[in-house]
């Protein structure tokens, strides 16, 4: 039955009123004034309100009760006396009907008010029924985001519960998952305190479930219990098992991964039903994300591990065999020497032959140590400029003699004015030391050998078929040097073999001059460092042709290079880096530079390097520090980048190209903050700035 | 007779190093710890010493250290012996002030030659 309300002092109106209405389908209630009315337009069973256009103050009436009866879709109809009718009463109401009343026509009036209202209605809780969807996909929307953004399973299941709390207006939520044996988590989540009761009856509930679609058998004091609670109402407890649930297991890849249980004190609708649905199976894809890059993890620890491993073990070994080495070389040369009585020439022999096995060893020791050394980033280097005739001068004077005895003639062909090159001078001899005596060890009697300098463009390396990939940044120019022998030569197929790990090509002859196997990989990795190539041309029978390409590095470019060698360093040692990269304006007076260090953020050290250009009118600067000791900046090192970025909004006349700090004891955020290094010079669309 | 004190905890070493350097007329005293060695080297007062750095109780680094600032024994020269290469050793070596550097495996003729060069 439809209510209705009519707002008159009038008793003879409301008698004519209560008389029409009777007849039909209506409650009559009647209003006498203002606060009585509003009693009626706050209901939500009121659905007309009649008013007596004749009652005193009725516009403010009209305007005072408009917005309620609004909201609450109360329809009005205002009576309006035959004469002198006041127009603007229509404005606040929606119907009319003229004194004197015709019963029929009101009461077809208010039939039609009453339609408009039961549509109105329907309209509204569509309305809201949309309002509600649009708000559950803004939570899955927001949810699915944030399951996107996290690898960890436990923060995973923490979103989707979280998600589907926002969501769904849960009282009560569980998720029951296993992650390892012996690691079960509940986690649970609700409006109110859960009390211990409460707790071993979800624990319990939760095992139960997890039972019936699992076989494993967990146990109740395994669980790790993850509660969280908003405290605001006290009234549940048990009886919130009696609400409306959702169940559903959470399943990654078909396969089952734990549970999970929604309580609501109201019925759960069909949307709120494939809402609960969409959410848990939204989260079985970061699952297994999270589940793989777990493993991955593991993995490459443990193959970090191996190979430190590894690296430790070969230096360890080979210092521990540097001493019994020792002994037996000492030894034997004390006996071959006479000191302890005339020895027979067989003896002489056989000693001399232990001998020559012995420096054989510690040649093969020198090498497993170096290499051990390069692979764990800790080779020390000292570069120097230096002119790269000299190293190669010196070893053709030190090997000279060794050639002679196999009547092998060395000759130099040396570019003369070659660019200073940057060198390790100590390692390039060895490199150098390497390829010449393999040359005499292969050629054979009465051969020569040719060293010769000279000076190439780099696409003389980036066309050289040896190579399938170089590296992206190179130098424009190389200084090549050539080591060519008319040996054995070497077969097509073992070309590449020579500069890999204990890969020494099985050949008689190769067995019979001895080594390691490693010199050529150390020259390779040696190469390396120095940004240089190695490679060889050979030919069976004919001989090869060794060759080595050092660069002709611009002032930047050994900048970038130290650089390098000291993030290496500072990761391996564990001491901290930071860099910033400028490209500034030349103004009048102070740097950018001067000015942050001014401002007591960087204590200008002596391990500050820093490299200066100057360029089209524009100042291209460089500074990094590494510290050895202790920090160099006098705020956290990270707050570094958030410092650059904060100076690049204060001062756009200055463009900050770079920004990075390292701290490699922070291991979270290593890795991220490694600047590459191929972008440190570059434009500012290329940048990479941390913040 | 010129006295030379050998610290090694390897006795092979040891043997070896008093054999060849008795043999060229030197009196060799031996010790097979850092402790022993430093208290000899404070006893008898050595013309030369050999270290070696890796021993137990008290290492190479340290005894030469202890010695080397002490103005009565400032004078004796100190062959360190290392299975260490040179450029390791050359840093922590600059502080403690051994004279000499021999890393292993060493050839008993270069020990010989840098003990003559010190003795005559």
């Amino acid at each position: 039955m439809a209510k209705a309300v009519l707002v008159s002092n009038d008793n003879n109106l409301i008698d004519e009123v209560k008389n029409i209405i009777s007849s039909a389908n209506y409650e009559l209630e009647t209003a006498k004034t203002l606060e009585d009315a509003e009693i009626y337009t706050a209901s939500d069973e009121t659905d007309i309100v009649i008013f007596d256009a004749l009652i005193p103050d009725i516009m403010s009436l009209l305007r005072t009760l408009k917005l309620q009866m609004q909201s609450k879709d109360i329809r009005s109809v205002i009576i309006l006396p035959g004469k002198n009718i006041n127009y603007d009463c229509l404005k606040y109401t929606n119907n009319y009907i003229q004194r004197p009343i015709n019963g029929n026509l009101m009461l077809a009036t208010l039939n039609s008010a009453m339609q408009f209202r039961e549509t109105f209605k329907g309209l509204s809780k569509n309305n809201n029924d949309l309002a509600k969807s649009l708000y559950q996909l803004n939570v899955l929307y927001s949810t699915s985001t944030q399951l996107a953004g996290s690898l960890d399973k436990k923060n995973l299941i923490e979103i989707m519960t979280d998600g589907l709390d926002r969501s769904l207006s849960l009282s009560l939520c569980y998720a029951l998952v296993l992650n390892e044996v012996n690691d079960i988590q509940l986690i649970i989540k609700s409006l109110f305190p859960i009390s211990v009761k409460l707790e071993n009856a979800i624990k319990l509930r939760a095992l139960l479930n997890y039972k019936n679609l699992f076989s494993i058998n967990p146990k109740m004091e395994d669980i790790r219990v993850i509660k969280s609670s908003k405290d605001q109402y006290g009234e549940y407890d048990l009886n919130v098992f009696g609400f409306d649930n959702l169940f559903a297991p959470i399943n990654i890849k078909n396969k089952f991964y734990g549970i999970i249980e929604v309580f609501r004190d109201s019925d759960f609708m069909p949307d709120d039903t494939k809402c609960f649905s969409t959410l848990v199976k939204q989260v079985s894809l970061p699952l297994e994300s999270a589940i793989l890059y777990e493993e991955i993890k593991d993995t490459n620890m443990k193959l970090e591990r191996l190979e430190r491993l590894k690296s430790e073990f070969i230096s360890i070994v080979s210092h521990e065999l540097k001493t019994p080495l020792t002994s037996i070389n000492s030894s034997v040369d004390i006996i071959l020497k006479g000191m302890t009585g005339e020895i027979s020439e067989a003896t002489e022999k056989f000693l001399n032959l232990a001998k020559s096995n012995v420096k054989r060893l510690s040649a093969i020791i020198y090498d497993l140590l170096d290499l051990s050394k390069i692979e764990a980033g800790k080779m020390e280097f000292r570069f120097e400029r230096t002119n790269i005739n000299l190293p190669v001068e010196l070893v053709k004077n030190t090997l000279d003699n060794l050639a002679k005895e196999q009547n092998i003639t060395i000759n130099l062909n040396l570019a003369e004015n070659l660019d200073l090159v940057y060198i390790d001078t100590q390692r390039m001899e060895q490199v150098l030391t390497n390829l010449v005596s393999n040359a005499v060890k292969f050629t054979r009697e009465n051969g020569t050998i040719e060293i010769t300098s000279s000076r190439i463009s780099a696409d003389e390396i980036k066309n050289n078929p040896f190579f399938d990939s170089l590296p992206e940044k190179m130098s424009k120019e190389y200084v090549k040097i050539a080591v060519k022998d008319n040996g054995i030569g070497i077969a097509p197929e073992n070309q590449y073999k020579v500069f890999e790990q204990f890969k020494q090509i099985e050949n008689s002859l190769s067995r019979k001059v001895g080594g390691s196997g490693l010199g050529l990989p150390i020259a390779k990795r040696l190469m390396e460092a120095h940004k240089g190539f190695i490679w060889l041309e050979s030919e069976l029978d004919k001989g090869s042709t060794f060759y080595l390409a050092i660069p002709l590095m611009s002032e930047s470019e050994i900048f970038e290079l130290s650089l390098e060698q000291d993030i290496q360093k500072a990761k391996t040692e564990h001491v901290n880096i930071s860099l910033i990269g400028l490209r500034e304006n030349i103004l009048d007076g102070e740097s950018l530079i001067d000015r942050i260090c001014d401002e007591h953020v960087i204590r200008k050290t002596s391990c500050f390097h820093e490299y200066m250009k100057e360029e089209d009118g524009k100042r291209y600067y460089y500074l990094y520090s590494v510290d050895m000791d202790s920090f160099v900046f006098d705020f956290e090192i990270r707050k570094l980048a958030t410092y650059i970025n904060e100076m690049r909004q204060e001062y756009p006349e200055y463009d900050i190209v770079y920004s990075a700090a390292l701290c490699p004891q922070d291991g979270e955020t290593a890795d991220v903050l490694i600047p590459k290094l191929n972008n440190f010079k570059g434009d500012r669309d290329e940048e990479n700035i941390n913040s | 007779m010129k006295k030379i004190l050998i610290v090694d905890d390897e006795t092979d070493i040891l043997e070896i190093l008093k054999f060849v350097l008795e043999a060229q007329g030197y009196e060799c005293i031996t010790a097979t710890d850092g402790e022993m060695g430093l208290s000899l080297a404070r006893e008898i007062n050595p013309d030369l010493i050999i270290l070696d750095v890796m021993m137990p109780k008290i290492n190479g680094y340290k005894i030469s250290r202890l010695l080397k600032y002490d103005n009565k024994y400032k004078d004796i020269p100190i062959l360190m012996i290392t299975a260490r290469s040179q450029e390791e050793d050359k840093i922590i070596g600059e502080e403690t002030g051994a004279d000499e550097y021999i890393t292993k495996p060493f050839q008993v003729d270069y020990v010989v030659e840098k003990v003559k060069s010190y003795l005559g």
